[in-house]
């Protein structure tokens, strides 16, 4: 008796199991989109109707011009194309897949009357990759394409799953603002358009006061939920998808001000101060009060870098007058700083014609 | 039934299978027959193409062209409908009107009359009998 209850619980959980994946198969076809290419409408409107009877979503196109109109769109990850057509062919049409969508893969399952090995070959050539002769048996085509809809569904995994391994190499674990990986390769881009367009660009270099006192009094989870208090209150100080924010240490961050003057640059070093001063931030262990020094720097519209000068010299100008604020002043009010002369020249008018 | 029981329910495998039939039949029926009156018209097309390959004298190859499009295009459409008798056919003859046009022969081709006939007289008794053998999907 025990045996048979186990034997049926086992059969059940088959069972289970068994329309767990075929739901899943249906919920995976539902989301993946084929392209029925064909200049007949006949087998155009018939292979549609048994791509959606199989649950895919389905477009058509009858030329390879029209197909190639669906796919810049980017909602089709599967293409069914038939090889002869007027104007731009079946294999046409593969090579322009091939060259113009990098972005996301589309599969390309070539479905012709063509039956010769040298027509395969050719058709795999052009960047096929299957290869199907009319008058196969339907559940062929279907079994082709689920084949299409597997692969499919692997490389846009791995397309997401790069992008955040791409996104994780230059973002601080903890904070989640950029890291310096993202400072040392982005900032020598902004100066570079900075240079070429002759636009404004302005850093601030940033430091807790007194953090490791702060990770020595309370812990370093309060340490560590400061500093994520820092990022988020600095990020609503600057413009989003303009300035940005870089962990380049400890308690160190530096904010890039794109088309930012001096004189701009100032203005949101006294707005992250007064911020920062306002409200106290509640960690865990108790509400603390943080208080910030900021050096400015910044390359005025068309003023250009001496040659000898580099991205260093400009981060270190930064460094310098934060340094230079947290000794003079301390906790106070930042100074209006003096513009970067010590590295750069300003560009006179004579200097651009 | 007690709350411990199991309750019996549509499984994904049922609900797949009803959706694949139920649903779409009208649509396969309704292209069925689009198909249907498209072979009656081919049919047409071929009889009088026959007649004009058998009246050409010198300028045949606009024929032979056109034998060549109607039966790639019956080969493909009865390749999806899945009728293999009528695809072996068009293709004999899109074969040999490939050849004609290639080699320039003249309207007394025996292989592309031999196919021709074939497929006419195919598509012949498909006409007449009462229903096209036109394999549905699922």
């Amino acid at each position: 008796m025990h045996r048979e209850i186990s034997d049926r619980s086992t059969a059940n959980v088959e069972v289970d199991l068994e329309d767990t994946i075929l739901t899943r198969r249906m919920e995976a076809r539902s989301t993946c989109r084929v392209l029925v290419v064909d200049d007949d409408d006949i087998v155009r409107a018939r292979l549609a109707a048994l791509l959606k009877a199989a649950h895919y979503d389905v477009e058509v196109a009858a030329s390879g011009e029209q197909a190639m109109r669906v796919l810049h769109q980017g909602q089709c990850q599967i293409l069914l194309t038939d090889w002869q057509m007027p104007d731009m062919d079946g294999l046409a049409l593969c090579r322009h897949v091939r060259i113009d969508h990098t972005e996301s893969y589309v599969y390309v399952l070539m479905f012709t009357v063509r039956d010769s090995k040298q027509d395969l070959l050719a058709g795999l050539a052009a960047g096929a990759d299957d290869y199907l002769v009319k008058g196969a048996p339907i559940d062929e085509i279907l079994a082709r394409l689920d084949v299409a809809r597997r692969i499919t569904h692997v490389e846009h995994s791995l397309r997401i799953s790069n992008r955040e391994n791409r996104r994780l190499a230059v973002t601080d674990p903890l904070t989640g603002a950029h890291n310096l990986r993202y400072l040392s390769k982005q900032l020598p881009r902004e100066l570079a358009r900075s240079q070429r367009y002759g636009h404004p660009l302005a850093i601030l270099s940033c430091d807790i006061d007194d953090f490791k006192q702060v990770n020595d009094r309370f812990g370093h989870e309060a340490g560590d939920q400061l500093l994520r208090a820092f990022v988020a209150l600095s990020e609503g100080c600057i413009r989003r998808d303009i300035d940005w924010l870089a962990r380049v240490g400890g308690d160190e961050f530096m904010i890039v001000l794109p088309e930012t003057t001096l004189q701009g640059a100032n203005r949101v070093a006294r707005k992250l101060r007064r911020v920062f001063a306002l409200e106290p931030v509640a960690t865990h262990a108790a509400q603390i009060r943080f208080t910030a020094s900021i050096g400015v720097t910044a390359l005025e519209a068309n003023q250009e870098l001496d040659a000898s000068a580099q991205l260093k010299d400009l981060l270190r100008a930064a460094d310098r007058q934060l340094y230079a604020n947290k000794r003079r002043a301390g906790r106070a009010d930042l100074e209006e700083v003096a513009a970067t002369e010590p590295i750069a020249r300003k560009r006179g008018r004579n200097d651009i014609n | 039934m007690t709350s411990t029981e199991r309750r019996p329910r549509r499984t994904a495998r049922a609900a797949a299978a009803a959706d694949a039939t139920a649903a779409p039949v009208d649509e396969f029926d309704r292209l069925r027959e689009i198909f249907q009156a498209r072979l009656r018209g081919e049919h047409l097309q071929l009889v009088l193409l026959s007649a004009s390959l058998a009246r050409a004298d010198e300028s045949q190859s606009w024929i032979f062209e056109d034998l060549k499009f109607r039966a790639h295009r019956l080969r493909g459409g009865a390749g999806v409908f899945e009728i293999t008798e009528l695809a072996t056919a068009a293709n004999a003859l899109e074969q040999a009107a490939i050849l004609a046009c290639e080699t320039h022969t003249g309207n007394t081709d025996a292989s592309v009359w031999s196919a021709l006939g074939a497929l006419v007289a195919l598509l012949d008794g498909m006409q007449n009998a009462a229903t096209l053998t036109i394999a549905r999907a699922g």
